[in-house]
């Protein structure tokens, strides 16, 4: 199982209905991308506390999640380099902005805001209901095959821990081989990429005639809602705390 | 007289240059048989069995399901025919075991209460009631593999295919999949295994077909046939292993 899998339990989290979850999920994705500084790190507080409930306190996230918090803190420096005004540091002639500083920090805590929310929704809920939900929100727009988008939007789900599972054996089984000690990175990318290319495609290819064994077509039993009598409170309390972040600039 | 299930006529699927794949299979399955479909890694066994419900089309030939081409229907044949597969990670699709049993009722488009119901009664009969509330990629070999069966079971099929099912197994769960083998075959369905261990089976299965290249080299009693495996790469049950090694 990896972190984006389904984490099994009973918090209000996870009963709560799929639908209010993505609004939520939309809500305060936009608004931590209105919002500053501030904000975002209240939010990220907000955040770590719902993971912690759902056990994925933050020793968890940082050792999974270790080459996305690499790639934010690139994202970080080149953000910092990149961005003229007040020098903040200068290191052999080149000034580092204290503008650039802000900006690094704010592009990256939002990238880990967004990942969380996404944490959070996919760890707490089955890719069932998420699919489910889509099929719910599409069925009212026209030209749009809601209940194929929503097949689609399950089997994303279900491919991302499953492609981060390859992933894992690859650069277990290149690593076993030595395939560290490369220096050459271009050769170390092809020699992880293209097994995980052939796996993942084996995979997809086995998963569908799996579900066609199952006769699998878009004419399903409509998926069921539970809700758990609490959206609404939440709801209002995450409308609430939106509308605090975005005042708060 | 037996009834016949499901007849494979003149079936030929080849790959490639055309030397690899199944070349002329007849074979009959009926209602009340447990055939063990025989045979060394590449020689068609898969290949074979998926063309049963349609997965894989034959170049020629064809396959009927109580005497109807299974193409006219292909929808009722894989309903009719449940496929175990061998990889069991690759058959769940779901992030709950209750979920996982429910899916193929879903897709033939049953009442939500049906399904419920059906779910319950499969979750009970293969003792996974347990699990219902866990993610499948949480579960041992043994308790996949039973999901995977339940998964099938769930839609009441008349002949149940097991790809090669005790690969990557411990003895314990061989036992318990043997055991539940025997209790499905005895409730009335036709089942086809194939293998390249006959041992925990043999004394089961009313039928054996040994392939070999695509094509099938010899069919009859389980027992009788045992001596002839060693031709076809199979190990013969009979012999004890060490002596086997010792050969």
């Amino acid at each position: 199982m990896t972190l984006f899998s389904y984490h099994p339990g009973n918090t209000v989290w996870h009963t709560l209905d799929v639908r209010c979850k993505c609004l939520l999920v939309c809500l305060l994705s936009l608004s931590v991308l209105k919002t500053g500084l501030p904000g975002n790190i209240i939010c990220l507080g907000v955040l770590m506390g719902i993971l912690k409930t759902v056990r994925l306190g933050p020793a968890t996230l940082v050792t999974q999640l270790k080459a996305f918090l690499l790639f934010l803190i690139l994202i970080f420096f080149c953000r910092w380099a990149g961005t003229s005004g007040t020098p903040m540091v200068t290191l052999y002639g080149f000034s580092l902005s204290q503008q650039g500083f802000t900006s690094g920090s704010l592009v990256s805590l939002r990238f880990l805001v967004v990942m969380l929310l996404g944490l959070i929704l996919t760890a707490t809920t089955r890719s069932m209901e998420i699919k489910a939900a889509v099929q719910w929100f599409f069925k009212p727009v026209p030209f749009i095959p809601e209940k194929r988008v929503a097949i689609m939007a399950g089997l994303a789900l279900k491919f991302m821990p499953l492609i981060l599972d390859n992933a894992r054996e690859v650069t277990h089984a290149v690593n076993a081989r030595c395939g560290n000690l490369r220096k050459n990175p271009v050769r170390r990318l092809i020699n992880l990429s293209w097994p995980l290319l052939k796996k993942t495609f084996q995979s997809a290819d086995d998963l569908s005639l799996a579900m066609q064994a199952r006769c699998y077509s878009e004419h399903r039993t409509d998926p069921r809602f539970f809700p758990n009598g609490k959206e609404g409170w939440i709801l209002g309390l995450t409308l609430i705390f939106c509308a605090w972040m975005l005042l708060m600039g | 007289m037996k009834t016949v299930l499901l007849k494979t006529d003149h079936l030929t699927h080849a790959f490639g240059s055309g030397d690899t794949g199944i070349f002329d299979i007849c074979l009959t399955v009926s209602r009340d048989d447990f055939i063990v479909l025989a045979g060394k890694n590449g020689c068609g066994k898969t290949t074979l069995i998926r063309h049963f419900n349609g997965l894989l089309m034959p170049d020629s030939g064809r396959v009927l399901l109580n005497g109807q081409d299974i193409q006219k229907n292909l929808t009722f044949a894989r309903k009719k025919i449940g496929m175990v597969f061998q990889d069991p990670d690759t058959q769940i699709i779901a992030d709950s075991v209750f979920d996982e049993i429910a899916f193929g009722p879903e897709n033939l488009n049953m009442d939500r209460g049906e399904i419920n119901d059906k779910v319950e009664n499969v979750l009970a009969l293969l003792g996974l009631d347990h699990l219902r509330d866990r993610n499948p990629a949480t579960l041992s070999g043994g308790e996949k593999r039973r999901l995977a069966i339940a998964g099938i079971l769930v839609m009441e099929p008349d002949l149940i295919i097991f790809d090669e099912p005790f690969a990557n197994l411990d003895y314990p769960s061989i036992l318990s999949l043997v055991k539940l083998c025997r209790t499905l075959h005895q409730s009335g369905h036709a089942i086809v295994m194939t293998t390249h261990d006959v041992a925990p089976v043999i004394t089961m299965a009313t039928k054996m077909v040994i392939m070999d290249k695509g094509r099938i080299k010899e069919e009859g009693d389980p027992v009788s046939l045992a001596s002839s495996l060693e031709l076809y790469g199979v190990k013969n049950p009979f012999i004890p292993m060490a002596q086997a090694w010792a050969l």
